[in-house]
């Protein structure tokens, strides 16, 4: 494990902003424009707006670090490829992990704790409560799951990358997979069945983020024992979903529909 | 006989790009549904049932006997909207951009034909099948919804859309020229990226738009939509006309189509001129 490689990648993350400001905005702004189309008038038409919000709320922010991951692998599979930038990546030894971790503190953490802060106060003007209900009741467990929520990151990336190396497929349906990821985090278990739910590995980070909000469906204790292995389990297996991609990448290519 | 001419080769250019863009239009018609979807699930997994229903009578000031299906009904018609707003000003800003300032292909064009009439028959042809194109999944949802009369509302529904969908690609144009031949843009695709959202949100769409905050509408006053929503929910809700409105939407109608003219003899000029 060589930390210096990686303290590099943070500051390399740090430059790419830099590059593309506009890009950034504009995406943090259409993030948080998409998601109030679809959670304020739920909110508005709710008969209780202060539940609706501390149950489908805290799930979003789960919900949008996969999602910011998705699309990462789609830029660094589809929209890189056709400027020659993935070849360039992988000749200097950056794979699909490598990248992910470059963008993790922007795209993974600061973009979407921001557009949280955003509709969660936006949401508030909606239904005309005070701004002050965005304080979590308690601020460990939503350290702990924001922490949490960090590898699924790169769940969400390498899982993409995984679809995108082995088969042609085009980006819109890619937006159709990543509604895979909102049962669990936004829709809560309690609403689908719970099996179902915990199959999917986004929903318990997202549980955590409920118990910041006292709206979870585990008990407490059962969460706090089992953020650690949580945490290690999903790295691993994100690592290895890399390291697969990588592979299949350096012996058959990127396979891209053309025309 | 000319701008029929380019009607026609603009036609046939849709549908090659509508055939080649298939699943964009199939996931775009997955995510309205959703949406309208969703809005009805969120509030009633709170809830219940009776108590959502009392609240969006509420809200809507509608009539007491309303029953679940027709609130659904009416949401999933209200986001054929939505489907008609991402599909016609995120294609007709991207097309103009692209034309102008990365394929180039706008000189062949001027070549060829005189470039306001291309645009102005450009926008009358993307308004018309782009808003069929992408409301047409509107009738196996309203089927399955609320049998025959979901057909029906579709009919009466169809006409409203396509003129939303004229007025909207009317004022795409006036905003993409501008941009395009002056701005130059170095990412065009950040305009319909932000653009979109902007006025779906901005409008509210689901909701009466006095919810919406202030500084989220006021993009969305620039455009015809807050109208057509308010007209819309009046009909599918109360089956009342709201003649102001139609009023109102008739001249900012009139008001695109005469200000795209001059726009885009304008850049007509600007393009022959050379860059």
């Amino acid at each position: 494990m060589n930390i210096r490689k990686y303290l590099k990648f943070v500051y390399l993350g740090i430059r790419l902003v830099k590059f593309h400001k506009s890009s950034y905005i504009a995406y943090l702004v259409s993030t948080i424009l998409w998601i109030i189309i679809v959670v304020c008038p739920a909110l508005v038409l709710s008969p209780n707006p202060i539940k609706t919000l501390y149950t489908y709320f805290p799930g979003i922010l789960t919900f949008n670090i996969v999602s910011s991951g998705v699309w990462t692998s789609v830029d660094y599979f589809r929209f890189y490829y056709y400027q020659g930038l993935t070849d360039l990546f992988i000749e200097c030894g950056v794979g699909i992990l490598e990248y992910s971790i470059i963008c993790i503190l922007t795209d993974g953490l600061l973009i979407p704790l921001i557009s949280f802060i955003t509709i969660f106060s936006i949401a508030t003007m909606y239904v005309k409560i005070s701004i002050m209900y965005i304080v979590p009741k308690s601020l460990t467990m939503f350290i702990i799951g924001l922490i949490c929520s960090l590898p699924l990151f790169l769940l969400g990336s390498t899982l993409t990358g995984i679809i995108l190396v082995l088969s042609p497929v085009e980006v819109a349906w890619i937006s159709l997979f990543e509604f895979i990821f909102l049962i669990g985090t936004v829709i809560p278990p309690q609403f689908t069945s719970g099996t179902l739910s915990f199959i999917i590995p986004t929903t318990l980070a997202a549980d955590l983020l409920r118990a910041a909000y006292s709206s979870n469906y585990l008990p407490i204790d059962l969460l706090y024992l089992l953020s650690p292995i949580y945490f290690i389990t999903i790295s691993t297996i994100s690592i290895l979903m890399g390291k697969y991609c990588d592979k299949v990448v350096k012996r058959r290519g990127i396979p891209i529909r053309r025309g | 006989m000319k701008f029929l001419n380019i009607v026609k080769a603009l036609v046939y250019r849709e549908f090659i790009f509508i055939r080649n863009n298939i699943g964009e239009y199939v996931v775009l018609s997955f995510i309205s549904i959703f949406f309208a979807i969703s809005i009805i699930g969120i509030a009633i997994s709170v809830g219940g049932t009776s108590k959502f229903i009392h609240r969006f009578i509420q809200i809507f000031q509608v009539s007491n006997n309303i029953s679940l299906s027709k609130i659904v009904a009416a949401l999933i018609s209200l986001s054929g909207l939505l489907s008609i707003v991402a599909d016609i000003v995120g294609s007709v800003s991207q097309i103009v951009i692209y034309e102008i300032n990365f394929t180039e292909v706008i000189y062949m064009i001027a070549q060829s034909v005189d470039l306001y009439l291309y645009y102005m028959a450009y926008a009358l042809v993307s308004g018309i099948i782009s808003s069929i194109v992408s409301t047409i999944y509107l009738i196996p949802t309203l089927l399955i919804v609320s049998n025959l009369s979901g057909l029906f509302t579709y009919l009466i529904l169809l006409p409203i859309f396509i003129i939303t969908g004229i007025a909207l690609a009317y004022y795409t144009l006036i905003i993409s020229l501008p941009v395009a031949l002056i701005l130059n843009v170095k990412r065009p695709w950040i305009i319909s990226q932000v653009f979109v959202p902007a006025i779906i949100a901005g409008t509210g769409i689901f909701i009466p738009i006095n919810f919406v905050p202030i500084f989220i509408r006021i993009l969305a006053y620039t455009t015809p939509l807050p109208e057509i929503c308010i007209i819309l929910q009046n009909l599918l809700l109360k089956n009342t006309i709201v003649k102001s409105m139609i009023i109102i939407f008739v001249i900012l109608l009139t008001l695109y189509i005469s200000t795209s003219v001059v726009v885009s003899l304008k850049s007509d000029k600007y393009i022959r001129r050379g860059l």
